[in-house]
């Protein structure tokens, strides 16, 4: 039977992980900075929990090393021991001895080690280090970390003051309130508190008092002490604001013997964000307070994530590790952990509900042919795209959450790389980029080896010995650089060095010797190609083997993983300069592009990475050697299967056809696929046949279908080694004959999008801007060779030629689940016919028979052309950027006359109004999050209007918003960072002294005047509703966008806008706005919300929505 | 008679003995387990499938041809968004092929961790039936290999053969692959 732990194996397993990786981190951190305070206590506090939790799930040992290494650390904080290379190399020796447990534990073995050594060894180290100094400060290792509330002291009136309340017969009540830690601006939540207090009794003391509370220097805890006729639920309520972690309740009772003094009874948690279970054996004295328990009765559920937290609870009660465990809950548990099983399960039913709501389309093209009422018809096509659209944000929510950002697989590698230098005598810097970069959570999982290899080859082969490198005139650091990310729907992971770079002629030498290549075709072979013999198994250069690499299985593995992903690798390298790897994965796993092809009436998908090209070829072009089926391609080779063949069915191909022909390729290799029909490209999900039965030779899998059918996925890979096998037994005399022959005459065709997406998507730029090319490529060469048939708007084109379509009498129904990549609102898979009549053919060699130069001297003509569009849109870019000002001002009139100021943006700033109603979309995601931020500071509700982006002149702005000739107070909050901009709340001024009023839960109707108090509340306000707007901006373009200290203007609309163009320096007529209201329940107009986005930043969030699109 | 078939009768006899024992031994005992089987004919044989392992019945959906799979594997279908082979248990069970109609059903079967069909002519009763009643499979049945045989089942009028599903789907495989 295996080792285990216990049911907390699991969850002790995971986060002792965790806790290892961060302590590996901070001790390097340490050894470079070893006087940051900050990261001594980061070590000593997963130092700390890794003890408590291995002593919680019984392994004494383990914590008793951790108990050791905890002292160790103690004295680094106490400054008691200095940080010498050796104390960090005992602590590393104690991690990798904890690390070692946990994988025995986590292999099933019970744990072996003996850790004695390590901990006699700590013994020693530290003994050496105190050389004399008291040993003792070490024994307590909590006494430094106590962060708490001293105990009220009350003076005589207040005491006076409580007696006599309690005289008459009201209670008194202590607060101790805690706030979340991250809230900005706290000191106005406290002031909001005290506020709301005031209006239930009389607050009679607060620590520190509220004229201090009006800086943010403000701590988390705060007290109040109120007296009240009240109960303990309208305190509850009035202290119950946003952000607010804990609120803590003491009743002040006469004491018993002397009714001149007063006690507190025991804390009672009236409040608690996160439920803490302490808490719920607290004595309570008095009865009325029981009923007040709110909850808190052993809630363990909310705990699971972080449950080593509360275990250590029931271990051990001192305040101060209280105290610091909760602060740490604070940040853990805004992070929910779930089983991928249950996110696939998700997806699969999510997937369902798209498959299910596809079958409205045809039930509504039923009805609209039944029924006359055009109402009804839209009403239903309607509430069907809404559900429609619906589902997909789930899928694509889903998708997302799979998602994880790829800096916690690079921060393990500090460790390693610091540890392979050690060895190996040479200096490297390792340089983390693009830690944010999100990738699915089995590419993560996995990607963790191949990272390792190609770090170790770099530091093992790659780079140079210092001595060396100093001759060479390099740095005698070297840097390895890992670098992550996001591409169109590709994710791009890079390991690259500055070492000596790959060297072919000695890869290329080695290959030949070792079978590889014979050597005479070598002569003919690329550089590229040469490089990925390195991935052959069993391939090292290496002169000699170390422990690490030059085994020669390393690069194979990396290329196996990495393939096993759908993804793949590529080299660059430089003889002297240095390598650089590439991983491509695809955004996600499940979803793939696909070429959909016909045996008869049977539909299979090639996934789009195995195909290189689409071609058409005729029967005649077929030579047949020993009964393998070639052809000559542009001079090469190509070996055929015949599709219906390798599926055991028939074909339904006359002999005077026109063969379609999918090229695929896999590695180095690539054959030609003889199909039926060819009929465009798709994105399928893939489901594993496994998953229910097993593996089928020559299936990747299946994938289900718009219309619920399911198609077949083909393993390339698998068929091109079964046809490979017989092309090699082709002779050289036979090869030679093949290549003699006339070349086939080929037609190159492109993929037609078969998924009927809606052209108009948006997808990721760089993406976007090739297809934009590409369409024109075609639509340029429809019209040189006049045989383009096709609406050119149908067309979605690929890399290499166009698609043909083929004749075909039966409708299929070709909707996929697709996880749509663009966020757009308006693009739904709505099952599509491909029409008969659909047909897209560039006729390259036209009439003329067998002639292949037309091929090619079309080709260079079209990337030329490619090129040449690619540069234009690039100088146009540019030139309208720098332009953009004095063209929007002449302009902007103009286009504001006409209507059409669409036009106008896409010209001069390359943004459309797809662009801008995204932005509108995410404004209006952030507008309501500020009306339910609004909405709970100011307790009701709150409605708005749904955020508008408008162009506007800006003498036009203060007729837009309101009343010229009134007062309007306006809060100014700038945003800085990736983008400039200011976010205004403008309200008129009577609502301002109204809502000040509110806040601080006054009546003072007279206000006329801002006052300081009633700024800073203001400021508050505009500062909580402007930050939920500017979070969510910041979260969908993936940009650093930080709001500023915000200012406040009385004055007159047109000064108050004024000042806001002041600020920008804007001194153009125009300004971009993004505008709502805020109306109470009555629909009484609160003010305006605006955000200024300069000219510029309107553009970065919008390319920022843009490449952020395909991972929403 | 040969001497083999001697033997079976003999055997046969001894289980009818053993058999009786077990009934008089839990009538004394009273208490019997009662299995469901979920029957169906082909031809003239009863089979039946124990009603815990049957997830769901279904009308023919469209079937999907798996190529390189054996015959008897009819395809796969799609069960909300789960993919899933179907058998035609004619011939697994090396009945001669017959048409579709519109009594022809696939019974969802669950193995282990594995969702199976076996396409079937039709469903025809559920029957429940004293555990006692189920005896040790012999040999002579008609069609089906013992492999995929768990008992047979007698009720007062008619035999039903009970399936074992574990090998309705892997057994004899890699033969039939070479085939």
């Amino acid at each position: 039977m295996s080792f285990t732990l216990g049911e907390y194996q699991d969850i002790f397993l995971e986060e002792a992980d965790e806790q290892l990786q961060e302590l590996n981190q901070n001790l390097l951190e340490l050894e470079k900075n070893p006087e940051d305070i900050d990261i001594i206590n980061d070590i000593f506090r997963a130092a700390h929990s890794l003890k408590s939790s291995a002593a919680f799930v019984g392994l004494n040992d383990l914590s008793s090393l951790a108990h050791k290494m905890e002292n160790l650390l103690q004295g680094i904080r106490d400054r008691t021991l200095k940080v010498t290379p050796e104390i960090v190399d005992i602590i590393f020796k104690c991690f990798d001895e904890i690390n070692s447990v946990i994988d025995s534990i986590a292999a099933g073995e019970k744990p072996a080690q003996d850790l004695t050594w390590i901990i006699e060894e700590i013994q020693s180290v530290s003994e050496n280090a105190y050389a004399g100094a008291s040993k003792d400060s070490a024994k307590k290792p909590d006494d430094t970390a106590v962060k708490d509330v001293a105990d009220t002291i009350f003076s005589e009136t207040e005491e006076k003051e409580i007696l006599n309340a309690l005289g008459k017969g009201q209670k008194c009540y202590e607060l101790t309130v805690t706030i979340e830690e991250s809230t900005q601006m706290k000191w106005v939540k406290a002031q909001l508190i005290i506020g709301n207090l005031s209006r239930l009794g009389t607050v009679v003391k607060s620590v520190p008092p509220s004229e201090e509370l009006t800086s943010d220097e403000m701590a988390d805890i705060f007290k109040v002490v109120v007296c009240t006729d009240a109960g303990p639920e309208s305190i509850k309520n009035a202290s119950n604001i946003d952000l607010i972690k804990r609120v803590e309740l003491k009743e002040i009772n006469k004491s018993q013997d002397d009714e001149k003094s007063i006690t507190l009874s025991s804390g009672n948690v009236l409040y608690s964000a996160d439920e803490d279970p302490e808490h719920t054996t607290v004595n309570v004295s008095e009865e009325s307070l029981n009923e007040e328990h709110s909850g808190s009765e052993g809630e363990m559920s909310e705990d699971y994530d972080d449950s080593e937290d509360s275990h250590e609870f029931r271990r051990d009660k001192r305040v101060s590790e209280r105290i610091e465990q909760e602060r740490k809950k604070t940040v853990v548990s805004k992070t929910v952990k779930v089983s991928i099983d249950k996110l696939d399960q998700l997806l699969n039913n999510v997937g369902e509900l798209v498959i299910a709501n596809s079958g409205f389309y045809k039930l509504y093209d039923e009805i609209r042919q039944l029924t006359g009422d055009k109402a009804i018809v839209n009403e239903f096509k309607n509430r069907m795209e809404g559900m429609s659209r619906i589902a997909k944000d789930l899928q694509a929510g889903i998708m997302k959450t799979r998602m994880v950002e790829i800096g916690q697989i690079f921060s393990r590698f500090n460790r390693l790389v610091r540890d392979l230098t050690k060895e190996f005598k040479k200096k490297v810097d390792l340089v983390i980029k693009g830690e944010d970069t999100e990738l699915d959570k089995k590419v993560i999982d996995a990607i963790g080896e191949p990272l390792l290899h190609l770090i170790r080859n770099a530091i093992d082969h790659g780079i140079e010995v210092p001595e060396e490198r100093k001759r060479l005139g390099k740095p005698e650091t070297a840097r390895i650089t890992l670098n992550a990310y996001q591409g169109g729907n590709h994710i791009f992971v890079e390991v690259s060095d500055d070492g000596k770079g790959l060297n072919s002629e000695v890869i290329l030498r080695k290959a030949i010797e070792k079978g590889l290549v014979s050597a005479e075709s070598a002569s003919t072979l690329d550089n590229a190609e040469i490089y990925n013999f390195i991935f052959a198994p069993g391939f090292s250069t290496a002169k000699k083997i170390t422990d690490v690499s030059g085994r020669g299985v390393g690069m194979n593995v990396v290329k196996q993983i990495v393939t096993d992903l759908n993804g793949s690798v590529s080299i660059e390298t430089e003889p002297g300069m240095g390598t650089r790897f590439v991983l491509t994965f695809p955004l996600t796993l499940a979803i793939i592009p696909a070429i959909m092809v016909k045996v008869r009436t049977e539909l299979y998908a090639i996934p789009l990475s195995d195909v290189v090209e689409t071609i058409k070829i005729s029967q005649s072009d077929i030579t047949t050697i020993e009964g393998h089926e070639v052809i000559n391609l542009r001079g090469e080779i190509l070996s055929l299967l015949r599709l219906n063949q390798f599926i055991r069915t028939e074909s339904d191909l006359g002999r005077e056809d026109k063969i379609p022909v999918v090229v695929v390729g896999f590695g180095n290799r690539k054959i030609g696929l003889i199909v039926d029909y060819l009929e465009g490209k798709m994105e399928i999900v893939i489901k594993s046949l496994e998953q229910n039965y097993r593996t089928v030779e020559g299936l990747a899998g299946a994938s289900i279908l718009g219309d619920g059918s399911i198609c077949l996925i083909l393993d390339i890979a698998t068929m091109i080694n079964k046809v490979i096998t017989d092309q090699e037994k082709l002779t050289v005399y036979e090869r030679r004959g093949i290549i003699d022959t006339n070349s086939a005459e080929v037609e190159t065709l492109k993929y037609e999008d078969a998924s009927g997406e809606d052209k108009r998507t948006i997808k990721a730029e760089s993406e976007r801007e090739d297809k934009e090319e590409e369409e024109k490529d075609a639509r340029s060469g429809a019209e040189e060779t006049d045989t383009f048939e096709a609406p050119p708007e149908d067309i979605s084109v690929m890399e290499t030629g166009t698609m043909q379509s083929d004749e075909k009498e039966e409708d299929v129904s070709l909707n996929v689940i697709v996880e749509d990549k663009s966020e757009s609102s308006d693009s739904f898979d709505i099952p599509e016919v491909i029409d008969k009549e659909e047909e897209i053919i560039i006729d390259v060699d036209g009439s003329d028979e067998g002639d292949i130069a037309d091929i090619s001297e079309e080709l260079p003509q079209s990337s030329d052309e490619k090129s040449e569009t690619g540069e234009t849109v690039d100088i146009q870019v540019k030139e309208a950027l720098e332009d953009f000002r004095s063209e929007l001002k002449n302009n902007v009139g103009t286009a504001l006359e006409s209507g059409d100021m669409g036009d106008h943006m896409e010209r001069s700033l390359n943004i459309d109004r797809d662009d801008i109603r995204e932005f509108q979309l995410v404004a209006n995601v952030g507008a309501t999050n500020a009306a339910e931020s609004l909405s709970r500071i100011l307790n009701k509700r709150i409605d708005l209007t749904i955020p508008e982006v408008v162009i506007k002149p800006t003498e036009s702005i203060p007729e837009f918003i309101g009343n010229i000739d009134s007062a309007y107070i306006g809060v100014m909050m700038p945003v800085k960072g990736d983008i400039d901009g200011t976010v205004l709340f403008i309200f008129d001024e009577n609502i301002g002294f109204e809502l000040i009023d509110l806040l601080y839960g006054t009546d003072n109707k007279s206000r006329k005047e801002l006052d300081e108090d009633g700024e800073s509340a203001l400021n508050e306000l505009t500062n909580i509703i402007g930050s939920s707007v500017i979070n969510v901006i910041a979260e969908k373009t993936n940009l650093m966008i930080k709001p500023d200290v915000p200012t406040i203007v009385h004055d007159y609309m047109q000064s108050i806008i004024d000042s806001i163009l002041i600020m920008h320096g804007m001194k153009s007529d125009y300004a971009i706005v993004m505008d709502t209201a805020f109306y109470f329940e009555n629909d009484r107009l609160i003010g305006n919300f605006l955000f200024f986005p300069e000219a510029e930043a309107l553009k970065i969030i919008v390319e920022g929505l843009r490449s952020n699109v395909g991972s929403n | 008679m040969d001497q083999n078939e001697l033997l079976k009768a003999q055997e046969k006899g001894l289980i009818e003995i053993a058999d009786r024992e077990i009934a008089e031994d839990e009538e004394i005992y009273g208490d019997d387990e009662i299995i469901q089987l979920v029957s169906f004919m082909i031809d003239d044989v009863e089979y039946g499938i124990d009603i815990l392992s049957v997830h769901e019945i279904l009308r023919i959906p469209s079937l999907t041809r798996l190529p390189n799979t054996p015959e008897f594997i009819k395809g796969v279908i799609n069960l909300r968004g789960n993919v899933i082979p179907v058998v035609d248990a004619r011939i697994r069970f090396g009945f001669p092929v017959a048409a579709e109609t519109d009594l022809t059903r696939i019974i969802v079967i669950q193995t282990g961790e594995k969702k199976i069909g076996l396409m079937v002519d039709n469903v025809h009763q559920v029957v429940r039936i004293p555990e006692r009643n189920v005896d040790e499979p012999s040999k002579m049945i008609e069609g089906v290999s013992e492999e995929f045989i768990y008992g047979i089942g007698r009720l007062s009028d008619r035999l039903i053969v009970i399936l074992n599903l574990d090998n309705i789907v892997f057994l004899d495989e890699e033969l039939k692959d070479i085939e």
